[in-house]
């Protein structure tokens, strides 16, 4: 397929392990989301439980039944509004975004929050407990090109090469990001390029910039190491450290993109 | 597996790992985006490089969903147009929440769509063709072109259908589908059995208190003429590729699921495995009829929806149960390839001696009891509940008369007709004709009658020996032949503020039709799935779809002969002999582990008995056909009798 979006290609190389978190027992339940409409729940939804029983129940008789959960509604207008407003998002990560920001932003909760054992029984004012209380997938790479002052550095265009090695044969994964947005995401197709060259990563960089009419920065690293990092929401320091004993490799070395890693593996921002 | 998610060279090192791990068929789909942008012919070259290796390819050639492409492979420009649209029952748009990316559906009548959608299927056939001019004859001998329900089934409101899947109203309520559904309303009711006993009478079919009847049919007509028009653009074109119809479900893309999905993305967590489990058991119960014979159901499980998230046990689980209630009806489970690999080597050989014997037909779901709906994926209401809230996927939702023409259908045991169908004569002589044989059909005293089929109706009744009883609901029963008919007063069911009527009534009809589930589980969370063995006896699947181990009591209505299964399914000589040497008794008491399925055979000489004793009535009705049949052709002025009339009285 031609790089667009490769999702199956995305979850494999930026989430090998899918769901690192799920060695929770099940008295440690995480909260218990809900749809509502008019006070009565439309649709329950708790990791690794079933609550199909509770639907159509009023949600006073189910935080009642569960008070030691913490419980977060939100109106099935307001998630329908968002479902269909996040269409115009380029892919479901940005739109799983939005919805999720809606649920933070409007969403109500209730029950006791484990953490501070402060009672919650707030009535959709207190945003930072339902943010505390959603799990959110996270990438250290994707969240500092999303959300950090790189943001404000970067140009308004540029694409991210990663060469994974250590296998038999190396994975190549390009992200090509538009006005701050993901915008491709895949292999790349180097089937025009020489067998030799396709393994001289400089060459692979300078013809995905040519094709795709940007800057791209090369990433080389050991896949093993990846997948380490991965699973780390904040491996900056390591990655520092890596750049400086030659175990990542920039290509081409650029002073600006060396100084932002080194600035955010020592300082930590 | 994909062929568009490889690159050619990558691709051809993919085709010849799965040979090498034994695998010689494979299923794709073919996104119409891909097929539109495929300039450097990468279908051509994957049906080339698959028949090189002798590998059977099976192209998945109609809109689906539930594959990783974006749109699901639905142009862009298709989509950005609103009159594209389809609108659900609420006049919102259809969405699918999927990755890459979440979309609206578009409407399968809309005029822009349906032009854009015969250039797809036309490129589909300039592709098959040019495979033909490149490559060696024969190559595309092992190409099959699959034709599935698309996206009539989707067309559902996401909060009408949370506590089963075919709830509420199914149906596209875009602009274009409402102006197509006007005219085929004027055009099915100027036919003349519906302007009598005046011309005047047409109208009262086409009243604003029709609607929703008139809706239910449209729908599904216009599903069956899709399918038709596909299958007959493919016969007519590509003349050397087999054409084959598939009811595909994607349980993770349906609007029954949508909000846990999109709940389940929103706290990063795993995906509601018992909510996916029990959409499979939907798809197992409706079956759907194109060119005249049922079409297999089949469901997909995507590498990277919902499914993936799952943890091994879980993923596991829904294949087998999959393969149990879906290959036991000539369907199956399509997974992706690297998902299925990363599965064990003793489970995937487990499941594929299953799959094995259920695609030889040594076990088969026999489904003895039949729910005649207007529309198959809309509400059947509190009756279909009710059968299948007991029976499970012992019973079976129709949506054509042509469903109790098959084998299958000469094989159920009881009828109930859906109160919202209009039944013309035609219908009500094949009803009758159907019940003689040894049936029980529960029809409802209905305004839903054309004039004929209500003159049918008399006529037979008239004649017939009736009995007026009221269980929940006021019914007349009649003998016909070796069969009985129930007409019950839907009107009371449709008031009726408790469902202990229509518990009431379903029971009453499953005591005429002496149908019973082959047995039962001291705990309910437990799910038995029973399938009839070729030659004698059955196989019993307990299943448990809890995260811990359950132990329960397996009850029987009286002392059977029980042994495991498990090991004679993977040998290839499974079970050649009815004969059991297991213990007898009536109740077994069984540990059945998380996520796990108990597979037992069954030795029930009770249960053989009554089932001869019906097969027997069933040959006597089919000597009686043969010899109308003969008849009719060999005597010439010889009229078929009408339904309930025995020629030789």
């Amino acid at each position: 397929m031609e790089l667009n979006q490769d999702w199956r290609k995305l979850q494999s190389t930026f989430f090998p392990s899918a769901f690192p978190m799920r060695k929770q027992a099940m008295d440690q339940a995480g909260p218990i989301l809900c749809i509502e409409d008019r006070g009565t729940a439309l649709a329950l939804f708790s990791e690794g439980g079933d609550l199909s029983e509770w639907m159509g129940a009023p949600l006073d008789e189910i935080r009642g039944h569960f008070p030691s959960r913490v419980v977060i509604t939100i109106p099935q207008s307001t998630m329908d509004s968002s479902i269909l407003e996040s269409l115009g998002q380029a892919h479901l990560d940005a739109q799983v975004e939005g919805w999720r920001s809606t649920v933070v932003d409007q969403g109500a909760i209730f029950g006791v929050s484990k953490k501070s054992g402060k009672k919650a029984e707030s009535n959709g004012s207190d945003q930072e407990l339902v943010e505390r209380h959603l799990q959110r997938r996270r990438h250290f790479l994707l969240d500092a090109l999303k959300d950090s002052w790189w943001t404000k550095v970067l140009p308004s265009a540029f694409g991210i090469f990663l060469r994974l090695e250590g296998g038999n044969a190396p994975k190549d994964f390009l992200l090509v990001y538009r006005k701050g947005k993901l915008e491709q995401f895949g292999a790349p197709d180097l089937t025009f390029l020489s067998s030799d060259r396709r393994k001289d990563s400089a060459d692979v960089v300078k013809y995905l910039a040519d094709r795709f009419m940007l800057p791209v920065q090369g990433v080389l690293v050991r896949e093993e190491d990846w997948n380490l990092w991965s699973e780390q929401p904040s491996p900056w320091r390591e990655i520092a450290w890596g750049v400086q004993s030659s175990r990542v490799q920039l290509v081409p070395l650029r002073w600006g993109v060396l100084s932002i890693l080194a600035t955010r593996g020592m300082l930590g921002f | 597996m994909n062929y568009w998610e490889f690159r050619p060279t990558v691709l051809v090192e993919r085709l010849d790992d799965l040979l090498k791990k034994g695998v010689t068929e494979v299923v794709s789909f073919v996104p119409w985006q891909a097929v539109e942008a495929d300039i450097s012919h990468a279908l051509t070259r994957f049906l080339q490089a698959a028949a090189e290796r002798k590998i059977t390819v099976q192209l998945v050639v109609s809109p689906e969903v539930g594959i990783s492409y974006p749109n699901s492979g639905i142009p862009r420009d298709v989509l950005a147009k609103s009159e594209c649209l389809a609108l659900n029952a609420e006049g919102k748009p259809c969405v699918q929440v999927s990755s890459p990316n979440s979309h609206t559906l578009p409407s399968l009548l809309a005029p822009e769509f349906q032009k854009r959608y015969q250039s797809y299927l036309q490129r589909v056939d300039h592709f098959l063709l040019d495979v033909m001019r490149r490559s060696e004859p024969g190559v595309l001998d092992r190409v099959q072109l699959v034709l599935t329900g698309s996206y009539w089934k989707y067309y559902r409101v996401p909060s009408q259908c949370l506590v089963t899947a075919f709830d509420g109203m199914a149906g596209d309520y875009s602009a274009a589908a409402g102006m197509i559904f006007r005219n085929r309303v004027e055009q099915r009711f100027s036919d003349p059995e519906f302007c009598e006993p005046s011309p005047a009478s047409a109208n009262r079919w086409k009243q604003k208190s029709m609607e929703e009847v008139n809706r239910r049919w449209f729908y599904q007509q216009s599903e069956d003429q899709f399918r038709t028009k596909a299958g007959h653009f493919f016969n007519r074109k590509a003349l050397s590729v087999a054409v084959e119809q598939m009811e595909l479900f994607s349980p993770e893309s349906d609007p029954a699921f949508l909000y846990s999905r999109v709940l389940s993305h929103v706290s990063n967590a795993k995906a509601d495995f018992t909510k996916l489990a029990g959409l499979v058991d939907e798809a197992a119960t409706h079956r759907a009829q194109a060119s005249g014979s049922s079409v297999a159901p089949w469901v997909n499980w995507g590498a990277t929806g919902s499914f993936a998230s799952l943890s091994m046990s879980e993923k596991q689980f829904l294949i087998l149960k999959g393969i149990l209630l879906l290959a036991s009806q000539s369907g199956g489970v399509l997974v992706d390839s690297e998902e299925w690999f990363s599965l064990s080597d003793s489970f995937r050989r487990k499941a594929e001696s299953l799959a094995r014997s259920l695609g030889n037909g040594e076990y088969r779901l026999r489904q003895r009891v039949f729910y005649w709906n207007s529309h198959l994926w809309s509400s059947g209401g509190g009756l279909w509940d009710e059968l299948e809230g007991r029976l499970g996927s012992l019973c079976r939702m129709i949506a054509s008369e042509e469903a109790l023409r098959g084998e299958e259908g000469m094989d159920a045991d009881l009828l109930v007709v859906d109160p919202s169908l209009i039944l013309t004569r035609s219908e009500m002589v094949h009803l009758l004709t159907w019940t003689r044989g040894g049936r029980v059909t529960a029809i409802p005293r209905s305004v839903l009658y054309t004039e004929r089929a209500r003159a049918e109706l008399s006529r037979v009744t008239n004649g017939a020996q009736r009995l007026d009883l009221h269980v929940g609901v006021p019914f007349e029963l009649y003998t016909m032949g070796e069969g009985k008919l129930v007409i019950y007063d839907s009107q009371v069911l449709d008031k009726a503020e408790s469902l202990e009527v229509h518990r009431q009534f379903i029971q009453a009809l499953m005591g005429l039709g002496a149908i019973k589930n082959p047995c039962v589980m001291s705990d309910s969370r437990l799910q038995v799935i029973g399938l009839e063995r070729r030659g004698g006896g059955r196989g019993i699947f307990v299943l448990n779809p809890q995260q811990r181990a359950l132990e329960s009591d397996l009850i029987f209505p009286n002392d059977v002969c029980v042994e495991d299964l498990g090991q004679q399914l993977q040998n290839s000589d499974a079970g050649s002999s009815a004969e059991l040497s297991g213990v007898s008794a009536q109740k077994f008491h069984l540990e059945v582990p998380p996520c796990g399925v108990l597979p037992m055979q069954v030795l029930d000489v009770q249960w053989e008995d009554e089932l001869e004793r019906r097969q027997a009535a069933r040959l006597a009705e089919q000597a009686d056909r043969m010899a109308e049949s003969m008849a009719a052709g060999a005597l010439a002025g010889w009229n078929a009798p009408n339904a309930g009339e025995l020629p030789w009285n």
